[in-house]
C-alpha cells in the first residue's frame, strides 16, 4: 500500500520534468527563430594554457542576443549590427570586449582573473577588496554548496568553513541543524548573528540552498564589531543570488531520492529477552515476570524499530530566472521540496519563493528581496510514559506486547502488567497528530543616494513575519495497562513574529595618490515583537478536528517584545594596498536591561601588512603570488537573555483546592528572585592571521590563531536553594576563554582535459572556565537517563559542561578482589559480587558515591576537519565532501537503559553476553536489583568516544555536450547521483555521533535522540 | 534638485535618530511587577494560596506529593521502592549521597515555601484597606506554613539556614546555616504565632482545609514531642483533647472511611492536605495555571496490572505488624484491611480476584488508592493526605504523658485507638512506662502505615537502626545512622559559601 503510494510520486516527478522540460524548449526555439542576418564565429582560448574553453558567454554588448561556446570552444552567433561589440565573460576569467568591426571570425584569448586576493568580500555594511580585508572572514560560493545533493543550508556547509560548527538538530523531517562559530562563548546562547540580504533571521534552516549565491563568515570580533551586541558568537552573511546582466538565464533543478536511517540498534527479540529478564530476575531471587513466561506476541515478538523506521522519498525542484541590463538587474526563484520522515507518518514540505532586484537611475540606486516560505510538517508527537519519545519508546518496548489490540478504544496494544510504562510507539505515530504550517515572509528595501562625488547614504527597511500555527489532536485511546486517554484533546497554537529594521548608513570613500579611505557612520533601530496564543479543548466530539463545538476552549498567551538601538562607526585607511588600518565602534541600547546599564560600547581595531607586496619580498623571486599578515582585537556583547528580565515579577494561577468539595483558590506570587544589576556580557576576541596565495591562486592557504574572551557571562547562576526562588536568576557571572587555531587550504589545478580542486580546513579550539560567580561554584548540566542525575558539569579549570563521572575498573573476577577492594579494612563495595564493577573511590572515602565523580573529558572536539574534493574530465565530474571531528566525548544516555538490565524493557544484544552468561564478558553480572549499581547513571561506563569522519557527500555528473544540447537550445544539462550522510566511521556505538541539543548542558549527551538519515539521490539540472 | 532629495532622506535618519531612549524602557505586558502587586486585601490572600500550593505541586517536590511522601515510607522497613527512578531508588536502598535529585528538590520545595510565606509576611503590614482581623488572619496563616516548612526541614535535614525577611542585595543569598536548636525555635516562634492569633479554631465547610488555630496548637504539640519536651507538648495536646466538646475533634467509627474519598474532611481532621480535579488538566509542565490539583499518588502507587507504577511496594514486615493482633471477633484489624491487599479469603482489589489477577504472593497498597474502581486509569486522584489526624493528636498526647511517667494518663488515649480497631480491651493497668511505649510504638505503627510518620518515629524512639537492620528488607545492609537525615544537598553547598555540610554526612 505504501509501497505503491512512493512509485506514483516518483511518476509525478518524471511526468513534472517532463512537462517543464518540454513547455521550455518550446519557448525557447520560437524565440530562435526570429532573427537571421551576419554570422559570426570563432574559438575562445585560455590566454595561458592555450586550452579551448567550453561555456563562455558571447554577446552583443546592449542587447539581449547571445550564445555560449560549445564543447570545441566555438561560438556561433548572429548579429544585426556590423558595428557592435561582443562581450565574452567566463567565470574566474576577465570579461573581454571585442569590436566586430565588419569582421565574421573573431577568435579570442581569456585571461583567467590573477588570483583570488583581488576578490572582493563582504563585510559589514558594505565590501572591501580581499587586499584591503584585515578581519577573519571565510567565504563560500554558490557551487561549494553541493545544492544538488543538499536540502538544508546547514548541512550544506557542515565541514567547509574552519572554525564553524554545524550539528544536526535532530532526524526529524525538516529538523534543521545548529550552527556554533569557534566554540561556545556564551553560557545561554551560542546562535550567530544570522542576516539574509542584510536582513536578520533566527535560522538558516528555511532557505533553499538553491537559492544561494555566497556565505560569507565573520569569525573575529574586528570583522563583526559593526554588528556589535549581535555579533559575540559571529556573524554568517547570506546572499542570495543576484541579478546579472545579460539575456535572461533559467535554471531548472530536479532531484528525487529516498532516505533510510544509516543504523538500528541491536536489541533483544522476544525469546532473547525472557531469558535476560529471567536471569536478572533470578540473580535477585525472584519469580519471574509474566510477560516473559506467557508474550503476547509469540516467537520474536514485535521488532518496534522495524515498525518505526522506513525508506521515504524525497524530491526538490527549483526553478530560477536571472538576467537584467545596465540599469536593471533581477534574479527570481521557485522552490518545492518534500520530504517524507524515515520515521513513519511523519513528512516535510516547503515551498520558497524569492524575488531580488536592484534598479539604478541617476545618484539612485534602490532595491530588494522579497523570500516568501511555506512550510508544513507532520511532527514527531510527544508521547506519554518512559519512552519520552517515538524512538525511546520503540527500543524500550518490550517485544511480547502485540502492536494491535480490537478491543481497546483506539485500536492498539501496549504494555501492561508489572513492567515499566512504555506507550507503544506505532500507537503514538498513529493516535497522535501533530501538524504546524509556518509562513515567513522576509521583506528588505533600500533606497541608496550618492552624492559629492564620495559619499553615499542609504536607507534600509526591512521586517520579517512570521506565523507558526500548530494543531496536536489526542484521540480517546487505550494504550495497554498504562495509558488511557478519556476525551479527544485538541490544542492550538498561534505564533506570530514580528521582526523590524531600520538601518541609516553614510560612506565616504576616497583615494588620494596612494592612500585610500573608506568611512562609515551609521544609525539603526531593531524591534523584535511575539505573540503567542495557545487554545485547548478538551472532550470534543469524536471526528471533530478543530476548535469548534460545546466545549469552551481554554486560552493562555503571553506578549514579548525588545528593542535595540545602536550608533555606529568605521574608518578604514590603506596605503598602498600594502598596510591597512581599521577602527570600529558600535555604541547599543538594550531595552533587556534596567535603565542603569542600558548601553554598551563595543571598539575594534585591526590592520593588515601586504608582505607580498613589498619589493623586496618580490625579488625573492618565490613561488609565493601574495602574501598577507592580519591583526586584529575587539569587544562584542551579548544581551541574549529574554526579555524583562531585571524586574520582580508575579506568577498567577499558582493555585490550592479548598472547602469540601474542594473549589480553586488561585494565587499569585512572586516565584523567582530577580536579575539584580544585569549588564552586557561581553566577548574580547584577538586574532592573528596569514594569507598566502602561490604559483599564481593555484594554491590559498590561510590561518588564524584567535584568543576570544568572555567575561561577565550572562547566565542563570544557581543561587542558593534556601532562598526559594523556583529559577535562577541571571547574573553576570565568570568567563570564558576560547582559544585555538583554525586553517583553510585550497588548491586548484589543471591537467589537460581534467580540472580539480581540492579544498580543506582544519580547526582546534580549546575552551575553558577561568572563573564562576562564588569561586566553588558549579553548574549543573544535564543528565542522560530517566530522572537521572547530571552527567555534565562546569568548573573553573574545565570547558564549559564537561563530563564528571566517576571511573570503572573492570569487574570484580573473584571474591578476593571484592575483599582487596577496601579502605581501612572495610569494603568499599559491600554489596558487589564476583561479575559486578569495579568503581574507583576517588574521593577516597571508603565509599562509592557522586562525590567520586572525575573529570572525563568534554562534549567539544579537539580538532574539526574537512575535505572536499572536486574534478571534471569532458562532461564528467564529481565531487566528495568529507567531515569529521576528533576527541570529543559522548554520554550513550540510551545504554544507562538498555544495558541495565533493572527495569522491565527491552534491553541492548550486548547483555546476551554479559557475565551472567559468560564468565569472561567484560559486561557486568544482570541483577534486577543491582544491588551494586552498575547500572549507576554517575559512572563512565556509558562514556563513548564520539569521533567520526563522514562522507558527506558524493556526487557524480555527466554534463551532455554542448554540441548536443544546443540543437534543443539548452545551454546546459547534467544529470548526477548523488548521496548525503552515505557512511560515517565512528566507534560510537549509538544511532549516530552527531548528537545535538538546545541547551548548552545537554551537548554530547545521547538521550533517545533521533537518528541521522542517508539519502541517495538522481538529478538534473537544466540552464537555458 | 538632486541636493533637496539628500537633505530630505538625512532627515528621514534624524527622525529615526530622535525618539531612540523611549523605545529601551519596556513594561511586560504579560505580568504585575511586585510594585503593581500587593495592593488589595484580595492579593494578599492570593498569596496565601501560593504557600498552600507548595506542600502538593508535583512540579516542586511538594511536602505531602508522591515524590516526598514515598521517600518517607521506602527508608522504612515497611516499603521498598521500584528500582526505575535512580534517585528515588537510591534513597529507599540507603544509597543516596548530597547529589541525589530527589531530596535536592525537597530541600528547595521547602524554601520555595518559606519565600512565599515570607512574601506575605513582608508585604502584610504594608497593605491599606484592609479589614484588621483579615491582615491578622492572613499573616498568621503564612507564618504558621512557614514554620511547617521549617519543621519539615529541620525534621529531614538537621540544620540548616534560617530566612525570615526578603532578599534584597546579592550578599542576602548567601545565608550561614543556623544550629538545629536554632531551627526548633522558629519553628516554635511561628506556630505560637498562629495558635495565639485570630485564626478561627473551625472553618464553615467553604474553607475547609486551610489551617485553623487547633491545628497550629497540634503542631505546636508535636513540635516540643519532637523536641522530647514532653511537658510543654502535652500542655498544648491538653488543649485539643480537653475541649472536644467544644471543638467537635473525635475518630470516626469506621476507620476505612477515613481513605475511602468520601468523607474527607471529617471530625478527625485537625489538617488534611486537599487533591481535587481543580484548576488546569496536566500534572506536570505548562504554566502553574495549567496545573491540576489532583496528584498522581494513587497511579504511582498501584500495580501495574492495573495501570499503576509500582512505586510503593508493601513489606512483609509490614503485612506481618498488621495482622498479628486479631480483632474481638478473630477477624484482621480493620486498619490492615483499609491499608493493605493481599492473599486473604475474599480479597477484591480493584474489582478483581486479588491472587487470580495480582498473584498469591503479592502485597499491595489499599490506603489512598482508588481500590473501589477498576483500575488507576486517568493519573488523577483527588484522595486526601493527612497532615495531622485526630488520632495522631491522641497517640502524641498518650506518649507525652507515658514519657512523663503518667502510663495511667496514656491508658484511656490508646484504649480509644484499641476500641476503633475493635481489638479486645486489654487491662493495661500497672503497665510500666516501657510497656505502655511498646504498645503505643506498635499502634502508631499500624494506625499510620503508609501516612509518612513512621521514619521519624522510629528516628524519636531511637529504634531505627534496630528496626531497619533486623527487618533485613530492601537495602538494610547499607544502612547507617547517618541515613537519619538527608544529607544538605550538594547543589546548596555548591552555590553557598557559607554554606557547610552536617555531620556526619
Amino acid at each position: 500500500m505504501k509501497k505503491k503510494k512512493n512509485v506514483n510520486r516518483m511518476k509525478n516527478l518524471r511526468s513534472f520534468i517532463t512537462s517543464k522540460l518540454g513547455l521550455s524548449i518550446f519557448i525557447l526555439m520560437s524565440c530562435i527563430g526570429m532573427q537571421a542576418q551576419n554570422t559570426i564565429t570563432g574559438t575562445v582560448k585560455d590566454s595561458k594554457s592555450d586550452q579551448k574553453i567550453v561555456g563562455v558567454t558571447v554577446s552583443v554588448k546592449g542587447t539581449t542576443n547571445g550564445t555560449v561556446t560549445d564543447f570545441d570552444g566555438t561560438y556561433k552567433l548572429n548579429v544585426t549590427d556590423p558595428k557592435g561589440i561582443l562581450v565574452f565573460t567566463y567565470v574566474g576569467y576577465s570579461t573581454i570586449e571585442e569590436a566586430i568591426n565588419g569582421r565574421d571570425v573573431i577568435d579570442v584569448s581569456l585571461k583567467e582573473e590573477s588570483n583570488a586576493l583581488n576578490e572582493v568580500v563582504v563585510i559589514g555594511y558594505g565590501s572591501v577588496k580581499k587586499t584591503s580585508a584585515t578581519g577573519a572572514i571565510a567565504s563560500l560560493k554558490a557551487k561549494q554548496l553541493d545544492a544538488q545533493s543538499n536540502t538544508n543550508l546547514g548541512s550544506a556547509i557542515q565541514g567547509k568553513v574552519a572554525g564553524v560548527s554545524v550539528e544536526s538538530a535532530g532526524g526529524g523531517p525538516g529538523s534543521g541543524t545548529r550552527i556554533q562559530i569557534r566554540g561556545a562563548g556564551s553560557l545561554n546562547n551560542n546562535t550567530p548573528l544570522i542576516l539574509v540580504d542584510d536582513i536578520q533571521v533566527a535560522s538558516m534552516n528555511s532557505l533553499s540552498p538553491n537559492d544561494i549565491e555566497s556565505i560569507e563568515v565573520l569569525k573575529d570580533a574586528a570583522a563583526a564589531a559593526i554588528y556589535g551586541s549581535r555579533a559575540a558568537n559571529g556573524v554568517v552573511i547570506i546572499t542570495t543570488k543576484n541579478g546579472k546582466k545579460g539575456d535572461i538565464k533559467v535554471t531548472l533543478d530536479v532531484f528525487g531520492g529516498v532516505a533510510s536511517v544509516t543504523k538500528q540498534l541491536d536489541l533483544l527479540n522476544q525469546e532473547q529477552w525472557a531469558k535476560v529478564s529471567n536471569a536478572a530476575y533470578a540473580a535477585a531471587g525472584k519469580a519471574p515476570l509474566d510477560i516473559a513466561l506467557n508474550p503476547e506476541v509469540g516467537g520474536a515478538g514485535v521488532n518496534y524499530q522495524d515498525e518505526i523506521f522506513r525508506t521515504a522519498p524525497t524530491q526538490n525542484y527549483s526553478l530560477g530566472f536571472l538576467g537584467g541590463s545596465d540599469n536593471l538587474k533581477y534574479s527570481m526563484s521557485l522552490n518545492y521540496y518534500n520530504q517524507e520522515g524515515v520515521i513513519k507518518e511523519t513528512n516535510y514540505d516547503r515551498f520558497n519563493m524569492r524575488v531580488k532586484s536592484d534598479y539604478k537611475k541617476g545618484i539612485f540606486k534602490i532595491g530588494e528581496t522579497i523570500l516568501l516560505t511555506k512550510e508544513k510538517r507532520k511532527e514527531l508527537p510527544g508521547v506519554p510514559g518512559q519512552g519520552r519519545n517515538v524512538l525511546g519508546s520503540a527500543i524500550t518496548m518490550i517485544p511480547g506486547f502485540a502492536i494491535y489490540d480490537e478491543n481497546a478504544i483506539g485500536g492498539y496494544g501496549g504494555a501492561s502488567g508489572s513492567v515499566t510504562d512504555i506507550f507503544n510507539p506505532v500507537a503514538a505515530l498513529n493516535l497522535f497528530d501533530v501538524t504546524s504550517d509556518t509562513y515567513q515572509a522576509l521583506l528588505n528595501t533600500y533606497v541608496e543616494a550618492s552624492f559629492f562625488k564620495d559619499f553615499k547614504y542609504k536607507l534600509n527597511v526591512g521586517a520579517t513575519v512570521s506565523e507558526y500555527k500548530r494543531d496536536n489532536y489526542t484521540p480517546r485511546y487505550e494504550v495497554g495497562g498504562f495509558f488511557k486517554n478519556l476525551d479527544n484533546d485538541l490544542s492550538h497554537t498561534d505564533e506570530f513574529n514580528l521582526y523590524t529594521q531600520v538601518e541609516n548608513t553614510l560612506n565616504y570613500t576616497k583615494s588620494f595618490g596612494k592612500s585610500y579611505v573608506n568611512a562609515l557612520a551609521g544609525y539603526t533601530i531593531y524591534n523584535n515583537g511575539f505573540k503567542s496564543v495557545v487554545s485547548s479543548v478538551s472532550g470534543i466530539p469524536d471526528n471533530i478536528y478543530v476548535l469548534a463545538g460545546a466545549v469552551q476552549p481554554a486560552v493562555t498567551g503571553y506578549n514579548l517584545e525588545n528593542n535595540l538601538v545602536s550608533y555606529l562607526g568605521r574608518v578604514i585607511y590603506s596605503y598602498d594596498s600594502k598596510y591597512t588600518l581599521s577602527a570600529t565602534i558600535r555604541r547599543d541600547g538594550s531595552s533587556r536591561f534596567s535603565p542603569d546599564n542600558k548601553w554598551g560600547n563595543f571598539p575594534s581595531v585591526s590592520a593588515a601588512w601586504g608582505i607580498g607586496k613589498e619589493t623586496f619580498f618580490t625579488n625573492l623571486k618565490t613561488p609565493i603570488t601574495d602574501l598577507k599578515l592580519r591583526a586584529s582585537y575587539g569587544v562584542l556583547g551579548n544581551q541574549e537573555i529574554g526579555d524583562y528580565q531585571y524586574l520582580g515579577l508575579i506568577t498567577s494561577g499558582i493555585s490550592y483546592g479548598v472547602g469540601e468539595p474542594n473549589t480553586l483558590w488561585s494565587g499569585n506570587i512572586q516565584t523567582d528572585s530577580p536579575g539584580v544589576g544585569l549588564k552586557w556580557e561581553s566577548t574580547e576576541t584577538a586574532d592573528f592571521g596569514l594569507d598566502l596565495d602561490l604559483w599564481n591562486g593555484k594554491l590559498q592557504y590561510t590561518f588564524d590563531y584567535f584568543n576570544k574572551q568572555t567575561s561577565d557571562l550572562l547566565l542563570r547562576v544557581p543561587i542558593p536553594l534556601s532562598v526559594g526562588s523556583n529559577n535562577n536568576p541571571y547574573t553576570n557571572a565568570g568567563n570564558v576563554t576560547n582559544k585555538g587555531y583554525e586553517m583553510s587550504l585550497t588548491y586548484n589545478e589543471k591537467i589537460g582535459d581534467f580540472n580539480f580542486n581540492v579544498t580543506g580546513n582544519f580547526s582546534s579550539i580549546k575552551n575553558n572556565v577561568d572563573e564562576l560567580s562564588t569561586g566553588s561554584q558549579v553548574l549543573e548540566g544535564s543528565g542522560g537517563s530517566f530522572h537521572g542525575a547530571p552527567v555534565t558539569y562546569s568548573k573553573v579549570g574545565y570547558p564549559i559542561y564537561s563530563f564528571f563521572l566517576v571511573d570503572t575498573d573492570g569487574l570484580f573476577r573473584s571474591q578476593a578482589e571484592i575483599d582487596a577492594h577496601s579502605k581501612n579494612g572495610t569494603l568499599i563495595q559491600p554489596n558487589a559480587q564476583v561479575g559486578d564493577i569495579r568503581y574507583i573511590d576517588y574521593n577516597g572515602d571508603g565509599e562509592i558515591n557522586g562525590e567520586d565523580r572525575q573529570y572525563k573529558g568534554s562534549a567539544f572536539p579537539k580538532f574539526e576537519y574537512g575535505l572536499r574534493l572536486q574534478g571534471d574530465w569532458k562532461g564528467i565530474d564529481c565531487t566528495i565532501a568529507l567531515q569529521g571531528v576528533e576527541g570529543n566525548k559522548i554520554y550513550n544516555g540510551n545504554n544507562t537503559d538498555l544495558q541495565t538490565v533493572r527495569s522491565n524493557i527491552n534491553y541492548s544484544a550486548a547483555t546476551l553476553d554479559s557475565y551472567t552468561f559468560n564468565p569472561n564478558s567484560n559486561f557486568p553480572r544482570l541483577d534486577i536489583d543491582d544491588k551494586n549499581n552498575n547500572g549507576a547513571d554517575y559512572s563512565d561506563r556509558f562514556l563513548e568516544d564520539g569521533s567520526y569522519l563522514r562522507i558527506k557527500t558524493v556526487q557524480v555528473g555527466y554534463t551532455i555536450p554542448n554540441s548536443i544540447t544546443k540543437q534543443v537550445s539548452v545551454d546546459k544539462c547534467r544529470i548526477y547521483f548523488a548521496g548525503d550522510n552515505l557512511y560515517t566511521f565512528t566507534k560510537y556505538s549509538g544511532y549516530n555521533p552527531d548528537v545535538s541539543a538546545d541547551a548548552l548542558g545537554g551537548r554530547g549527551i545521547d538521550y533517545k535522540s533521533y537518528p541521522l538519515s542517508k539519502t541517495i539521490l538522481f538529478g538534473l539540472q537544466l540552464n537555458f | 534638485m538632486k541636493k533637496k532629495s539628500i537633505i530630505l532622506y538625512l532627515m528621514t535618519g534624524l527622525v529615526f535618530l530622535s525618539s531612540c531612549d523611549d523605545n529601551l524602557e519596556l513594561e511586560n505586558p504579560n505580568q504585575k511587577t511586585t510594585s503593581s502587586f500587593w495592593k488589595t486585601s484580595d492579593d494578599l490572600e492570593s498569596g496565601v494560596a501560593t504557600i498552600y500550593n507548595t506542600l502538593v505541586d508535583n512540579n516542586n517536590a511538594g511536602y505531602w506529593e508522591i515524590q516526598a511522601m514515598q521517600l518517607k515510607e521506602n527508608r522504612t522497613e515497611n516499603f521498598v521502592a521500584r528500582n526505575d527512578v535512580p534517585d528515588r531508588y537510591a534513597v529507599s536502598y540507603y544509597k543516596n549521597d548530597a547529589g541525589t535529585g530527589v531530596p535536592r528538590d525537597i530541600f528547595k520545595a521547602l524554601y520555595i515555601g518559606v519565600f512565599r510565606a515570607n512574601q506575605v509576611i513582608t508585604y502584610a503590614p504594608k497593605i491599606q484597606n484592609i479589614d484588621e482581623t483579615k491582615r491578622e488572619q492572613l499573616l498568621a496563616e503564612a507564618t504558621f506554613l512557614r514554620g511547617l516548612n521549617y519543621f519539615n526541614l529541620v525534621n529531614e535535614f538537621g540544620a540548616v539556614p534560617i530566612t525570615t525577611a526578603l532578599v534584597e542585595s546579592q550578599s542576602d543569598y548567601f545565608k550561614s546555616k543556623s544550629t538545629e536548636a536554632e531551627v526548633w525555635s522558629q519553628v516554635i516562634s511561628d506556630f505560637q504565632f498562629a495558635a495565639n492569633s485570630a485564626l478561627p479554631e473551625n472553618y464553615p465547610t467553604a474553607l475547609k482545609g486551610r489551617v485553623t488555630k487547633n491545628a497550629a496548637i497540634a503542631f505546636l504539640g508535636k513540635t516540643y514531642l519532637y523536641m522530647k519536651d514532653y511537658a510543654k507538648a502535652e500542655e498544648q495536646f491538653n488543649k485539643l483533647v480537653n475541649n472536644e466538646a467544644t471543638n467537635g475533634y473525635g475518630l470516626v467509627d469506621n476507620y476505612a472511611e477515613l481513605f475511602d474519598g468520601k468523607h474527607e474532611n471529617s471530625k478527625e481532621s485537625v489538617f488534611e492536605i486537599q487533591f481535587s480535579k481543580v484548576g488546569g488538566s496536566t500534572i506536570w509542565g505548562g504554566s502553574p495555571a495549567e496545573r491540576t490539583r489532583a496528584t498522581t499518588m494513587a497511579q504511582e502507587c498501584a500495580p501495574g496490572e492495573v495501570g499503576g507504577w509500582n512505586e510503593l511496594l508493601p513489606t512483609t514486615v509490614l503485612l506481618n505488624a498488621m495482622t498479628n493482633e486479631k480483632t474481638v471477633d478473630g477477624s484482621f484489624d480493620p486498619r490492615a484491611l483499609a491499608t493493605l491487599a493481599w492473599n486473604y479469603p475474599g480479597c477484591i482489589y480493584y474489582n478483581s480476584d486479588f491472587v487470580s489477577k495480582f498473584g498469591a504472593n503479592a502485597i499491595w497498597i489499599r490506603k489512598n488508592q482508588n481500590w473501589w474502581n477498576n483500575d488507576e486509569g486517568d493519573w488523577k486522584s483527588e484522595l486526601n493526605e493527612f497532615a495531622m489526624r485526630y488520632a495522631d493528636v491522641l497517640l502524641m498526647l498518650a506518649e507525652a504523658r507515658t514519657m512523663q511517667g503518667n502510663v495511667a494518663g496514656a491508658a484511656p488515649l490508646v484504649k480509644r485507638i484499641r476500641d476503633r480497631a475493635k481489638l479486645t480491651d486489654i487491662s493495661m493497668v500497672g503497665w510500666s512506662k516501657d510497656q505502655m511505649m511498646t504498645e503505643i510504638m506498635h499502634q502508631r505503627n499500624v494506625e499510620f502505615a503508609r501516612e509518612g510518620l513512621h521514619f521519624f518515629d522510629l528516628r524519636r524512639w531511637g529504634t531505627l537502626e534496630s528496626v531497619i537492620k533486623s527487618s533485613q528488607v530492601g537495602g538494610y545492609q547499607l544502612f547507617t545512622t547517618k541515613f537519619s537525615y538527608y544529607p544538605i544537598p550538594q547543589s546548596e553547598l555548591n552555590n553557598n559559601p557559607n554554606m557547610t555540610q552536617n555531620s556526619p554526612w
